[in-house]
């Protein structure tokens, strides 16, 4: 087989779990200021704690879902550090969402605040330093299992909600529709290993780890984007309220 | 036969005289095996700096014309590099991208005329030394990537660049 034979079998199997690679980093809203960040993020790759029922689901989903297409190792050879280690993943996801202003880098505080100054514009990286994928994966894994546990609240997450849940992974941050319905699906199967308590525990970790992650500031961005999953269906239920707060309860705690 | 490069960053051109070459040959030699977001996808997908990336796709467009024909030189480079770095996943990436690009541009001075000036902040994105490659302890990897250069260059190999480049 000739080079150019083998170039053609690599490159006809790659996919990417970023469809709209653009539409991810403008979402990502990290500016011009996300080396420091993402070298942040990357400092803790040796965090050894995983997001219970979170990651091990994402990074399996993943390669799944990169086996079915025939090329699970040809591209997490692209993603070494993924290959080696899956709690990886939600560490750098959390790592991004800091970045992101989400999660309160003083930093990223400050690049809102710059934001808000200059309403016409949004910068938006070309490249980031992290590999893309390693990136969607680790923020998908991160976003997933709690919006499936409270889209399930009320009993069964609705068509409505899982709708508007891919749509909101699909439309809003450029996944791969594919790939976010495999992940979805996987992550209800496995929902009985979710744990708030744990949640809760490893995001704390996480920041204590780092001193520019302030747990305050990560809890407010949690909380709200459940709230916007269990509008999704147009109404509050109950139970809803009470997963909410559940989870605010052991993110104060 | 005329080959006509132009230098990507000074967008200075030059011409040069070759004997005759089977530009069908060379055409099927550097047919794109990937779609551009395909390629654009994997270089984005690599553990390496930003910096280090935008480097790398300015040499995508690159193109060399022989007889009037373009040949699609960097998009034939960038995916030697995903290749290497698919087929040796335990080496360091930085490594075999400087390795590729500096064998390159090394032994064919006419790609070295027009992208050798990318080697210097790539070397340094990268966190590695300007000729690093020629002291490369993985022989394995470097007659590897010497084949591929013989495969896929050396109907460039012997074409100087003209004094006034």
């Amino acid at each position: 087989m000739s080079i150019n034979d083998e170039l053609s079998d690599l490159f006809e199997n790659i996919q990417s779990i970023i469809d709209d690679d653009f539409q991810f980093k403008k979402k990502l809203n990290i500016g011009d200021e996300h080396f420091t960040y993402l070298n942040n993020a990357k400092n803790l790759m040796d965090f050894g704690e995983s997001l219970a029922g979170g990651t091990a689901i994402g990074f399996l989903t993943y390669s799944s879902w990169f086996a079915s297409h025939a090329v699970a190792i040809k591209v997490l050879a692209f993603i070494p550090v993924l290959s080696v280690s899956p709690p990886i993943a939600f560490i750098v996801g959390s790592g991004i969402l800091g970045a992101t202003g989400f999660f309160g880098f003083k930093k990223a505080k400050d690049a809102l605040l710059k934001k808000s100054e200059n309403e016409l514009m949004t910068k938006v990286p070309k490249y980031l330093n992290t590999p893309l994928d390693l990136l969607g994966l680790s923020l998908a894994s991160l976003m997933m299992p709690v919006s499936v546990k409270m889209g399930q609240a009320d009993g069964e997450l609705c068509v409505v909600e899982r709708a508007q849940i891919l749509k909101y992974f699909t439309d809003e941050w450029g996944y791969n529709s594919e790939f976010i319905e495999k992940l979805l699906q996987a992550q209800e199967s496995k929902m009985e290993s979710f744990s708030y308590k744990e949640y809760a525990k490893t995001l704390k970790a996480v920041c204590k780890k780092t001193s520019e992650f302030k747990l305050s500031q990560v809890s407010d961005e949690i909380l709200n984007f459940q709230r916007e999953i269990i509008l999704m269906d147009g109404e509050i239920h109950p139970e809803e309220e009470k997963e909410l707060a559940t989870l605010k309860l052991y993110l104060d705690a | 036969m005329i080959i006509q490069v132009t230098h990507p960053e000074t967008k200075q051109v030059i011409d040069i005289e070759v004997d005759s070459m089977n530009i069908e040959e060379l055409q099927e030699l550097y047919k794109t095996t990937a779609p551009e977001k395909t390629l654009l996808s994997a270089i984005e997908n690599l553990d390496i700096p930003a910096e280090a990336k935008a480097l790398l796709l300015k040499i995508k467009d690159f193109t060399i014309q022989v007889g009037g024909v373009a040949l699609k030189i960097g998009k034939k480079i960038l995916e030697l590099i995903i290749y290497f770095i698919k087929k040796y996943p335990s080496t360091t990436i930085g490594l075999i991208v400087g390795s590729v690009l500096g064998m390159l541009f090394s032994n064919i001075p006419v790609i070295g005329w027009a992208l050798g000036w990318l080697l210097m902040p790539l070397c340094t994105a990268l966190g590695l030394a300007l000729g690093f490659w020629k002291d490369f302890s993985e022989k394995e990897i470097k007659v590897a990537i010497d084949g591929a250069i013989n495969e896929f260059f050396s109907s460039f190999k012997n074409i100087p660049t003209p004094e006034n480049a």
